[in-house]
């Protein structure tokens, strides 16, 4: 034990401050404070000295000791405080793959969707899947299309095989996501919006804007007052929505055999018109087919194609791309 | 179809120019495909005579020829076309012309000789793709003229129409249309040509048997001078509308079907034997059409046969051994209405549609058949010296009444969506065409009264509704007894059926003003009775409503042209076309929403992908068939699919019934590399079900993984398709046996998916060397399992957590020690930080998991009873895998 001497105690203060000042992390100036403050270090021994003392001694030394830890304490919080205000910071490529997490891509035509769903779910449609393989009468005969129909050359069929026998089945895949409209009328009572989103597929060879396979979009909407011009209303609002605001649309006459009047929707985009949609108010007859009293409820039908969409909104120069998943393409969406 | 201006015009009273035809039709159906303006020929390309043709002494193709170009001048040209004669007339493109290509032509020499200019080609002057030879210009074209002088230039519109529309595939159609449809303020009107209204002889069943091949069949028998030049006015017609011009006859013929639609066909009668008939063709028998093939033919096939053989595909084309030719001075005239669904069907399979069954399938009306047979038999004697040999015969087996329509203006306003002005719309309906009159159902049953044929119990009732097409029947007092009212509702224009059965109505009559009730009895007698004295007859039946109100309603009747006029909305499109789809306001729907939870598949679906991208994979599309060498690739049966009967290749024969054979072909086109690839595609799938007609369609979302860890990535994506429902990987054996590392997903005991590692030697017939994972989940029974989410509180103060080894058996999986640690008290976590096996480990089979308890032992507990619960947990585990 080292008697108590104020020069020590000066030195001791003048050695710490000193070496508080050159340590350069906070590990440095804990070991500063454990060596000048610690348990066993000078102050603190003569600071355990101090109960034995007499009080002119106290007296004396208490508040020299007292105000050295003080100051020191004081002085190797500022120290850490200060380190960790300047602490650098090692520079970083933050620019690197390393820093994130692999980027996925949806396809383009889920990109479509996705917003077609969003549009329509805000106007109250369900959104329905239906069987791609379809009867002959669901997919024609249903809607206006009895076999011989002139009008069934504007789709030309994939037929199954009968299974055992080289013979064309009566079932196909569905040529048109029309195929629906009479199998979700015979299961639900009107009033009713739906959208009914998949593939279709027509037996035509393929070039850089036609593909045997694609993705419809079918609409139908059936109640007491629907009119050809909610179909125009409905089909407005959705076109804006999914090419932006500037788009407007226009209906041409047009013909299909399963709504009456029928019409083309074209819409002005980037400059120019553009076929965007097939619609129509749905044939009575249809309606009928499906049980629905065609003198009380009407209704309207569209179809949309999500190729079409894709490609127009996303400057997609061939339709292929869509099918023949190539990463290198689909990275860009 | 391609039409003229100038045709279209040679019909309008007021002629339209290219921007108001073409405005006009954008408000009907005629769709516009292209618009091609005449090529202006440059002056220097002119009319020349060939006048000797000589070879080319240093080129074995080509000759040196001489042409006149009017006058004396002669020019020297050498020429590679083998087609190049004496005397011909071709066109000559002089030097320092420009081809309508931009090629401006010099004067140039080759292999030694000079040419002054170029016999041109039809490719060249843009008038076809021909480049075979040049063209030859009729013997009679003046020599030396500008060839944009004597070129018909006439503005051609590519035009499509819809298939309902017969009446379109004629310039007079067309021309009516485009009359109706013209807003300009004198309103336009259509020359129809000259037509004699001339019955002919007619005669029953010569030529039809019944109404179902032909419902009309005209024929004569006419002299012609077949050896004249056909008038240029018909040349021209012929060639705006891409026809050629081949003799008077067959251009005649071919003019008649431009203009009014109807095909027809001339025989040479000196080549027929006997009389022609209509018939099926018998399956021995074959006929060589007019383009030179031989065509096999069966009884589904529709023929015109004369005594010896088949002469013609009837509405198809004709025969080669009875066609006219310039010698021709006799021809037989065929002028039918043959049925259109046969015609088609006989053109489909011969691989044959022709200008005539394009018209013919749109089935044509009969009465079209007598203004074609008038308009010919008019222009034969006008242009070749035609004198009637016959008799006309006409035999009309079966003629087509158009049915009025009835058009109530409320439910019209109320189709379209906007008002309507009645005398707007009626003048715009009989510009079409269209009788219109309005419908007042106190005066129809005045009418109804004082017909005096009246015979059955239907024929007063039918009689008051005919103008609104509207007819009574056993078949609709069904469909009307369904709907049948209260007595106490009854209105005017309500029908009454009286009699115990249906098929037996004592009385029908129609509710003509309150309490009166004006009906037939059986024998068709009419009577004025109260309702009250109906409704209490023994024998009362119904009362009913087939018209909803007779407010605004119209008798609109089609003109005879208008075979596509069936119903009430049919009206409606021709008002609203007239109104103009411009004018239509834009409203939406005023329903309640559908989107309830019923349809949540492909929104759930859709919340999927956005899931799995965001994990860093890519989203694919494939094509839904696929070839048998894929499929057997993958260890599957083809004959195990459904099989595409008319298949556009191999490729694409089969359905497939789960994505893997799509993905490695994915993977194989995109040459990887070992590139660490994931992606997925959500996609039916199609199971053939025996005995029933429609598979089962499976939604699945199938993800496949490339190059290292390829089975961890997989696994990852299927567990965010799962979400929070509990997993449990149960290993198992692929059936086609192309996997290692194969995994049953199972949630709640069923199985929901499979996840492996395909074999190399699978991935070699696919050409892929890396390594490849593949899952699939049923999205529809993996949504099932998707629970409601149940929130538990967490306890605020700190959970204690101790770190432990377990031994395990190696076959043990880390699923089965969550299992375990569930039994454990206060434990409320489990968590992996690694496995670990040794020599000495595996030697016993085992292998050690280092696991992080987490225990929940309330606020401040003693290290007693933390050593305790950790104690346990450990003795628990290690007793539950028995390495104690």
């Amino acid at each position: 034990m080292t008697k108590f001497s104020k020069v020590e105690l000066e030195k001791s203060v003048d050695l710490a401050k000193k070496a508080l000042q050159e340590a350069t992390n906070e590990w440095e100036i804990n070991q500063v404070r454990s060596k000048y403050l610690g348990a066993k270090s000078p102050i603190q021994s003569w600071l355990n000295d101090l109960p034995g003392l007499s009080i002119e001694e106290k007296k004396l030394q208490g508040p020299l000791l007292n105000q050295a830890k003080k100051q020191l304490e004081q002085l190797a919080r500022e120290r850490i405080e200060g380190l960790l205000e300047e602490q650098a910071f090692p520079p970083i490529d933050i620019s690197t793959p390393e820093y994130g997490q692999p980027y996925g891509h949806l396809h383009p035509i889920s990109h479509v969707l996705s917003t077609v769903y969003d549009v329509f779910s805000s106007l109250g449609f369900a959104i329905v899947d239906g069987p791609e393989i379809e009867s002959d009468w669901y997919n024609f005969e249903a809607l206006n299309q009895p076999p011989e129909h002139p009008a069934r050359d504007m789709q030309d069929t994939f037929y199954l095989k009968k299974q055992g026998v080289d013979e064309p089945d009566t079932h196909l895949p569905r040529t048109q996501t029309s195929a629906m409209q009479v199998r979700f009328m015979e299961q639900h009572e009107p009033p009713f919006k739906i959208i009914v989103p998949g593939r279709v597929f027509r037996n035509e060879d393929e070039d850089r804007t036609h593909s045997w396979s694609f993705y419809q979009i079918e609409g139908l909407v059936v109640g007491e007052n629907v009119s050809l011009s909610d179909l125009k209303g409905t089909l407005n609002h959705v076109m804006r929505a999914i090419l932006g605001e500037e788009t407007k649309i226009r209906l041409r006459p047009s013909f299909f055999p399963y709504t009456e009047p029928s019409v083309e929707i074209d819409a002005w985009y980037n400059g120019e018109w553009l076929e965007m949609a097939g619609a129509g108010m749905v044939h009575p007859q249809v309606l009928e087919n499906a049980g629905i009293d065609s003198v009380r409820y009407s209704g309207f039908a569209f179809g949309l194609g999500a190729e079409r969409i894709a490609m127009v909104k996303y400057g997609v120069s061939d339709i292929r791309y869509f099918w023949r998943p190539n990463f290198r393409y689909l990275r860009q969406f | 179809m391609l039409i003229g201006l100038k045709q279209i015009n040679q019909y309008l009273k007021n002629p339209v120019t290219i921007d108001q035809l073409v405005e006009i039709f954008s408000r009907t159906e005629i769709e516009v495909e292209e618009v091609r303006q005449p090529i202006r020929y440059d002056d220097k390309i002119i009319t020349a005579q060939v006048m000797t043709v000589e070879k080319h002494p240093d080129a074995d193709r080509l000759k040196i020829v001489t042409v006149q170009i009017g006058g004396d001048e002669q020019l020297e040209i050498v020429c590679g076309a083998p087609n190049v004669a004496k005397d011909q007339i071709v066109v000559l493109a002089t030097v320092g012309a420009v081809l309508p290509d931009g090629t401006k032509i010099t004067k140039s020499k080759i292999r030694g000789i000079i040419s002054n200019g170029m016999l041109c080609s039809e490719r060249e002057l843009r008038i076809s793709d021909d480049h075979e030879g040049i063209l030859v210009l009729d013997p009679t074209t003046p020599v030396g003229k500008k060839l944009c002088d004597i070129d018909n230039n006439d503005i051609i519109v590519d035009i499509k129409t819809p298939p309902n529309r017969w009446d379109f595939l004629s310039l007079v159609g067309v021309a009516l249309q485009v009359a109706a449809f013209d807003k300009r303020e004198s309103l336009n009107e259509v020359k129809y040509p000259q037509i004699s209204q001339k019955t002919y002889k007619s005669i029953k069943n010569k030529y039809v048997k019944n109404g179902e091949e032909a419902s009309r069949f005209i024929a004569v028998k006419i002299g012609v001078d077949n050896a004249v030049k056909t008038p240029q006015w018909i040349v021209d017609n012929l060639q705006s509308s891409g026809l050629r011009s081949v003799s008077p006859v067959v251009d005649i013929t071919n003019f008649v079907m431009l203009e009014l639609g109807q095909p027809t066909h001339a025989y040479d009668a000196a080549k027929l034997h006997g009389e022609i008939r209509l018939r099926s063709a018998l399956s021995s028998e074959k006929i060589t059409t007019l383009d030179g093939k031989e065509r096999k033919l069966g009884p589904e096939d529709l023929v015109i046969a004369d005594d010896a053989q088949v002469v013609a595909l009837a509405g198809v084309m004709g025969g080669i051994d009875t066609e006219v030719s310039e010698a021709t001075k006799e021809i037989i005239l065929e002028i039918a209405t043959f049925n259109g669904p046969r015609v088609r069907k006989a053109a489909l399979r011969h691989g044959l549609r022709s200008d005539a069954s394009a018209r013919f399938e749109r089935s044509l009306p009969p009465h079209l058949a007598h203004d074609a047979a008038a308009r010919l038999i008019g222009l034969l004697e006008e242009c070749c010296e035609g004198v009637l040999l016959s008799p006309v015969y006409d035999d009309f087996v079966k003629p087509l009444e158009l049915q009025p329509v009835k058009f109530s203006q409320r439910r019209a306003e109320k189709l379209i969506g906007i008002e309507l002005n009645d005398k707007e719309f009626s003048a715009g309906l009989r510009r079409l065409g269209f009788d219109v009159s309005h419908y007042s159902l106190t005066k129809a049953i005045e009418q109804a009264k004082s017909q005096r044929n009246h015979e059955s119990v239907y024929s007063f009732i039918n009689d008051v509704f005919a103008p609104l097409g509207l007819s009574c029947d056993q078949e609709s007092l069904k469909q009307w007894q369904r709907n049948s009212i209260d007595s106490d509702m009854a209105r005017p224009g309500d029908v009454v059926q009286c009699g115990s059965s249906l098929q037996k109505p004592t009385m029908l009559g129609v509710v003509a003003s309150k309490q009166k009730i004006i009906g037939a009895d059986q024998s068709g007698a009419i009577h004025t009775l109260t309702l009250s004295e109906v409704v209490s007859r023994p024998d009362f039946g119904f009362i009913a409503r087939p018209i909803p109100s007779f407010n605004h309603i119209f008798s609109v009747k089609p003109p005879w042209w208008r075979t596509d006029v069936r119903l009430e909305e049919d009206i409606v499109e021709e008002v609203t076309k007239l109104i103009g789809y411009d004018n239509i306001p834009m409203t939406l729907p005023d329903l309640p929403a559908t989107n309830t939870l019923d349809h949540q598949l492909l929104p759930t679906i859709m919340r999927l992908k956005h899931q799995l991208v965001s994990r860093g994979l890519y989203e694919v599309i494939s094509y839904a068939f696929v070839s048998r060498q894929a499929l057997e690739s993958v260890g599957v049966k083809a004959n195990q699919h459904l099989e595409i009967h008319n298949p556009l290749t191999v490729e694409q024969q089969y359905l497939r019934s789960d994505l893997l054979a799509s993905h490695l072909l994915s993977i194989s086109a995109n040459r990887l590399n070992k590139k660490k690839v994931t992606f997925f595609e959500a996609s039916h799938v199609y199971i053939p079900l025996a005995g029933q007609p429609l598979p089962q369609e499976r939604v699945v979302i199938g993800v496949a993984g490339t190059g290292d860890g390829s089975i961890g990535r997989v696994k990852a994506a299927l567990e965010a398709v799962f979400g929070r429902a509990a997993i449990t990987y149960r290993p198992c054996q692929t059936s086609a046996g192309i996997s290692g590392r194969s995994f049953d997903v199972e949630v709640g005991g069923q199985v929901l998916g499979q996840l492996y590692q395909v074999k190399p030697a699978v991935l070699n017939k696919f050409g892929i060397k890396d390594e490849v994972s593949y899952g699939a989940v049923d999205v529809v029974q993996a949504m099932l399992c998707i629970g409601v989410l149940e929130a538990v509180d967490v306890p605020a103060y700190q959970l204690v957590t101790r770190d432990v080894n377990v031994e395990v058996a190696t076959q043990v999986m880390w699923q089965d020690v969550e299992v375990a640690a569930k039994s454990i008290a206060h434990l409320t976590e489990i968590e992996y930080l690694s496995s670990f096996s040794d020599e000495a480990l595996a030697k016993n089979s085992k292998k050690r998991f280092a696991i992080r308890l987490v225990f929940d032992l309330g606020p401040n507990p003693t290290q007693n009873q933390i050593a305790d619960a950790t104690k346990q947990a450990e003795h628990k585990l290690a007793k539950h895998f028995d390495s104690a």
